[in-house]
């Protein structure tokens, strides 16, 4: 199902819901079905009653990020008995982990981290960065697994996370390797996405000095 | 002013209760602390009275344990918000992935915590709920 599918099916069974619960719902609004003070707003749904007044509003987890949201959480707070509800719905996003396999040995993550130097060197930033990324899961996982941080089917962001949390790494290295990994998954699924020069040089270097500090 | 209800949104990847290194638990904790003092009213102190906690962690990704993340943050509250954890009478804890479906009942801070695209840490303190049966 599509974004816009699974929106729509989502409001319908919101939409349902609230007359169930005795509200009179009107789904996509236009202006003269609006009070005033949301007149300037594209709903996908008011649902009105006696008790409370509720807008409705279905969004995506990247929609969230949004001024125009923030502008209706505002002008709805200054109404007596009106509320913003938010569903926020997502599409499923593949399995991004294989089913079984073993990660790569040291002596390897060190020969992706010299490929990674010299791609970098030849300008070729965003494949210094994958290969670079490569390297750096390899020992994010194996740092986990060294101390005991159940990591096997986790994802990337969540080991990042659970490390980082347990205090194996420091904010300096979460912030490098985050910015590494948003790269990445941009990158990696066709999205367009850049990378800073410096940023690559600073993320292969806190690579090398996760390694190198595990290796101790 | 009073300082209940009090509202704090602290956006910073929480720090587990079981952390490897007792010093990043300890600047989590502070995290928490200097972020209730700057919302704390000026001029009031920590209320000595039963209060009720809710704390709610939102994230996009990959996310922690609520129950290895809670003992830092009541413990950043206590003595800025509350005298002593003994105060606390109520305590929910939850997490919800942005990434999945989840409904939202969003104020204004609310929503400007989410425009952020950072994970964040919510967290309520008030007054205990006068009845409660379990159900």
């Amino acid at each position: 199902m599509t974004q816009a599918e699974l929106e729509t099916v989502k409001l319908e069974q919101l939409a349902s819901e609230y007359r169930r619960k005795g509200y009179e719902v009107v789904i996509h609004p236009h202006p003269p079905d609006l009070p005033q003070f949301l007149s300037t707003f594209q709903l996908d749904m008011i649902a009105t009653s006696r008790k409370d007044n509720v807008v409705v509003e279905i969004k995506s987890s990247a929609d969230l990020i949004s001024d125009v949201i923030v502008r209706l959480a505002e002008a709805i707070e200054t109404q007596a008995r009106w509320r913003l509800e938010i569903a926020v719905v997502n599409p499923t996003t593949a399995q991004e982990l294989p089913v079984s396999g073993e990660l790569v040995p040291d002596a390897q993550v060190q020969s992706l981290l010299r490929e990674a130097l010299d791609l970098k060197r030849e300008q070729r930033y965003e494949a210094a960065t994958i290969v670079a990324w490569s390297a750096a899961e390899a020992i994010l996982r194996r740092l986990a697994q060294e101390n005991g941080i159940e990591a096997e089917r986790k994802s990337s962001d969540t080991v990042l996370k659970q490390l980082y949390a347990s205090g194996l790494i420091d904010p300096g290295q979460y912030e490098s390797f985050a910015r590494a990994m948003q790269f990445r998954n941009a990158f990696a699924h066709g999205f367009a996405a850049s990378v800073a020069p410096d940023a690559i040089e600073q993320f292969i270097h806190d690579v090398e000095n996760l390694r190198s500090n595990r290796a101790a | 002013m009073r300082v209940l209800p009090f509202e704090l949104f602290v956006f910073a990847t929480p720090v587990s209760r079981q952390t490897h290194r007792k010093r990043k638990r300890r600047d989590w904790r502070e995290v928490i602390r200097e972020e209730a003092l700057v919302v704390r009213p000026v001029g009031e102190s920590a209320v000595a009275e039963p209060i009720r906690v809710r704390v709610g962690y939102y994230f996009r990704g990959g996310s922690l344990d609520v129950d290895n993340i809670l003992k830092a943050i009541l413990d950043g509250l206590e003595g800025v918000v509350y005298t002593d954890d003994n105060l606390i009478m109520d305590l929910i804890v939850s997490k919800r992935s942005l990434d999945e479906f989840v409904r939202l009942e969003v104020s204004a801070a609310f929503a400007r915590a989410l425009a952020t695209g950072a994970d964040f840490v919510h967290i309520v303190v008030d007054r205990p709920l006068e009845i409660e049966v379990l159900k």
